[in-house]
């Protein structure tokens, strides 16, 4: 390859998870000359991708891989009871008929699903999982684009677009040492949000964007969102909103993906470095603990919580991929966590004393509760007094940021200034169009892979 | 690795592991590390026996190699499958020695040699030389009786070794189960075993990997028939007492044919998946003896054909030292060398069919629902 080469592609699709797998599948399936441009080496393609592990199907019928039926108006109920009101209710409704064609549509780009098993049950009517999980999907897209001669370059950066006028004609990249100038007639962009950009994550929080520990890929740096801001497109999505989880302190920096998970929280109690506790933790099951608690901690001084237990709350929740820190007294953990000893031991013992005694049960919001202290725990209070005395270290685990740019129903990146009718926008950089804020799980994917595909199709459509 | 280090770093691997599940769906392995919280070093011998090698959960894995955590169950399970195939073999100074380099060819060519040294001491030199023909062609070089006190001491000595391992390997993985093996157990283990039902036969990243799962049975069933072959020759020779060779169209012949047929397909094509396979991927020690067994077996069958072709000739002397010496290698190095593999492997699928039964008899029927090929599911439509 010469030293400022130029390439001719007919679509050009940048990024290298789910959905710019499916916009570039979907275009090649119109005959149409596709290069995938992926900023990560090999390995690590697929950005947060390869750390996903379901897709939200709507479905009539039970299969083998699905239980039960998930109707169109109980996935909109779903989406509509996360989304805290604001919702584009024609693009939930697009995305939600659309999914039932991606059971058939991944099967037939050699993605693999499993039977409902115990890791799986809880979502097994609404949601389908990959076999293997996030990678063997993005390892399946990327076979089946190569055996359609689909180009993909890794370890290659996007650093600039060509518009000119209303229409895209290039992409200046980076690839190693080269300056490369792509020219094509139609470009998709799904290369994720910013989340991995410290720098950037510091303009709404500050120094405490350093505590944050990043769930997926160090490549999410959301240089392609800063680069279509520059030329005008429409911002969309809460821009100091993020999805955080509970993730245990100890996990790396980043890419520590689903294993730094941490469930611990509802079966003892949780406090701040200040040893003292700042949230109900028994308020509710696992959805909606499992979305908040990486907020709450991103508010804690530090940016640090530790998970309290004791030895008969040990085997209750999924096993940690660390083992807890343990002593046989209270002031023993204190030590060993650097909390304050006696502040830690007065809020323990305050906690047991205002426990009221029910029938423990993790699977219903059960009757044991506290009674007289702020914050209440209102479920699964059990007294904490069996030693050895357990504890998890707790950070906040950023999954994703939700600004990005508006796009219409054809995927359609819309500018403020101008109609610009070659550019298509799919994965998490517009998922604030659907959902301004909130989770639901699995949605993610068939967000990605819904929108990549009508990107890839209107693409493909554009330049015939 | 030492065996002491293979389990500490098993043991931290297997953590990550159960904090994550993805790869639940892929085999009894991952099932198996979800039925526990803690492992043992028992617990981790189960574990490398359960698993056959098929490496879909590491091209799965987002935490293997360049990821800090360094995640590799089948590299770490291979690596430990040799370290214990040593640790309960008898005695395991002889499984040092020959378990996996050079034993074979090292005995082969003992026997080889002794076989030439009683031929000449017997028959004398010349036989092996000389074209024989007609019933008992094969006795007038080595006699019926030397070939079957010899080989049948062999026997004892391989299938007793094989016992020790097994009974030492079942008491380590039993040691916390309190639960009876029942029929039902062993018979799931069974079907499990003669379906490699968890190889995955799936194309990884690795070129072929898909072919391992019929190379293997192509091996494995091409072995049994040289096994009935062999066994049904005894039947003629001392029931019917009809002699050996037989007659090109005679069921010994035709099943030791399709047998060595089997075994030549299988080992050429299982060596050379292996030969492409990265390095990284795999344990070198696990590598070569997976190699040098199956070069062995291929030594056999491929002499064994040439007995065939040749029998009626002057060079059938000897190519029958060379093949009966390759065997009787076979036999004497069979309790040391990959050869084991079978054993442990189905040992712990009798052992996880049981644990399977347990977990579920706590679930619904619809979560038992089992789909052993989801790709081929409801939703391929390749048309």
């Amino acid at each position: 390859m010469a030293e400022n080469d130029t390439h001719h592609y007919d679509i050009l699709v940048i990024g290298g998870g789910n959905a710019a797998l499916a916009a570039a599948l979907q275009a090649q399936e119109s005959g149409a000359k596709v290069l995938i441009i992926e900023r990560a080496p090999q390995f690590y393609r697929g950005g947060n991708s390869r750390h996903t592990r379901d897709f939200r199907i709507m479905h009539a019928y039970e299969n083998d891989y699905m239980m039960g039926a998930y109707t169109e108006d109980e996935f909109m109920e779903d989406l509509r009871r996360v989304a805290g009101g604001e919702i584009d209710e024609s693009l939930a409704h697009l995305i939600i008929t659309k999914s039932a064609e991606l059971p058939k549509w991944l099967s037939n780009q050699g993605i693999r699903w499993q039977p409902p098993l115990s890791g799986t049950l809880h979502l097994a009517r609404t949601n389908m999982f990959m076999l293997g999980g996030g990678r063997a999907m993005m390892n399946a897209y990327y076979r089946t684009a190569s055996a359609r001669k689909i180009n993909i370059w890794y370890e290659s950066l996007v650093e600039d677009l060509v518009i000119e006028g209303n229409q895209f004609t290039a992409a200046q990249v980076r690839k190693g040492n080269k300056q490369i100038i792509v020219h094509a007639k139609a470009v998709v962009l799904a290369s994720g949000g910013f989340e991995a950009n410290i720098a950037w994550l510091k303009k709404y929080w500050g120094d405490a964007a350093d505590n944050f520990v990043i769930r997926g890929t160090p490549y999410n740096q959301g240089n392609m969102i800063q680069i279509l801001l520059k030329y005008g497109a429409e911002p969309i999505g809460e821009p100091d909103a993020f999805h955080a989880v509970a993730v245990d302190g100890r996990a790396p920096k980043f890419d520590g993906g689903i294993v730094t998970r941490l469930d611990s929280v509802p079966f003892g109690i949780v406090v701040n470095r200040e040893g003292k506790r700042f949230y109900d933790e028994g308020e509710d099951f696992w959805p909606k603990r499992y979305a908040i608690w990486g907020g709450l901690i991103a508010r804690q001084p530090g940016q640090v919580a530790y998970s309290i237990i004791d030895s008969k709350a040990l085997s209750k929740f999924m096993p940690s991929v660390f083992d807890p820190i343990v002593a046989d007294s209270l002031d023993e953990l204190a030590d060993r966590l650097g909390l304050p000893s006696s502040q830690l031991q007065s809020t323990v013992q305050a906690f047991n004393h205002s426990v009221h005694q029910g029938t423990f049960d993790p699977s219903t919001l059960d009757d044991c509760y506290t009674e007289g202290i702020t914050p209440p725990k209102s479920h699964w209070a059990v007294q904490i007094d069996e030693a050895p005395y357990y504890a998890y270290p707790l950070r906040a685990g950023i999954t994703f940021t939700y600004l990005g740019v508006r796009i219409n129903n054809k995927a359609n990146i819309q500018f403020n200034n101008r109609q610009v009718d070659n550019m298509f926008a799919a994965g998490e950089m517009v998922a604030g169009n659907v959902l301004r804020r909130g989770y639901l799980a699995g949605f993610g994917l068939t967000m990605g892979a819904v929108l990549g595909r009508i990107a890839g199709e209107e693409a493909a459509n554009v330049i015939k | 690795m030492s065996l002491n280090e293979l389990i500490t770093d098993g043991k931290r691997q297997m953590q990550v592991c159960n904090a994550c599940r993805y790869c639940e769906g892929y085999c009894a392995v991952w099932r198996a590390i979800e039925w526990r919280r803690t492992f043992t070093e028992n617990d981790m011998a189960y574990l490398a026996n359960l698993c056959h090698d098929c490496k879909e959960c590491v091209f799965a894995c987002p935490f293997t190699t360049p990821h800090e955590f360094g995640i590799h169950p089948p590299k770490l399970f291979s690596g430990l499958r040799e370290e214990l195939y040593k640790k309960y073999s008898w005695p395991s100074g002889l499984a040092k020695a020959i378990g996996n380099k050079g034993g074979f060819w090292i005995i082969a060519i003992v026997a080889f040699l002794l076989i030439v040294a009683i031929v000449a001491g017997t028959n004398g030199l010349p036989t092996l030389l000389e074209q024989h023909a007609g019933k008992g062609s094969f006795y007038r070089v080595l006699s019926e009786a030397f070939l079957e006190v010899t080989f049948g001491a062999l026997g004892i000595w391989f299938i007793g070794g094989w016992m020790i391992g097994a009974v030492r390997f079942w008491r380590d993985i039993r040691s916390t189960t309190p639960e009876r093996v029942q029929g039902v157990d062993i018979r799931k283990a069974i079907t499990y075993a003669l379906r490699l039902r968890y190889l995955g036969d799936e194309e990884t990243e690795e070129p072929f990997s898909g072919h391992r799962k019929w190379l293997h049975h192509s091996v494995f069933y091409g072995f049994l028939l040289d096994v009935a072959s062999t066994t049904l020759a005894a039947v003629y020779a001392h029931i019917f007492h009809i002699q050996a060779p037989y007659p090109f169209y005679h069921p010994v012949v035709i099943l030791g044919t399709l047998g060595g047929i089997g075994i030549i397909i299988g080992t050429s094509g299982l060596i050379y998946i292996k030969s492409r396979s990265n390095d990284a991927n795999s344990n070198k020690n696990a590598k070569r003896s997976g190699n040098a067994f199956s070069i062995s077996l291929l030594t056999i069958a491929v002499t064994g054909m040439l007995v065939l072709i040749c029998r009626d000739t002057a060079p059938m002397g000897i190519i029958l030292a060379l093949h009966l010496s390759s065997v009787a290698s076979l036999f004497f190095t069979a309790p040391y060398t990959k050869f084991v593999h079978f054993i442990y492997r189905f040992l712990a699928l009798v052992q996880y069919a049981q644990e399977e039964r347990l977990a579920e008899s706590h679930l619904t029927p619809k979560v038992r629902k089992e789909n052993s090929n989801p790709y081929r599911g409801k939703f391929a439509n390749r048309g």
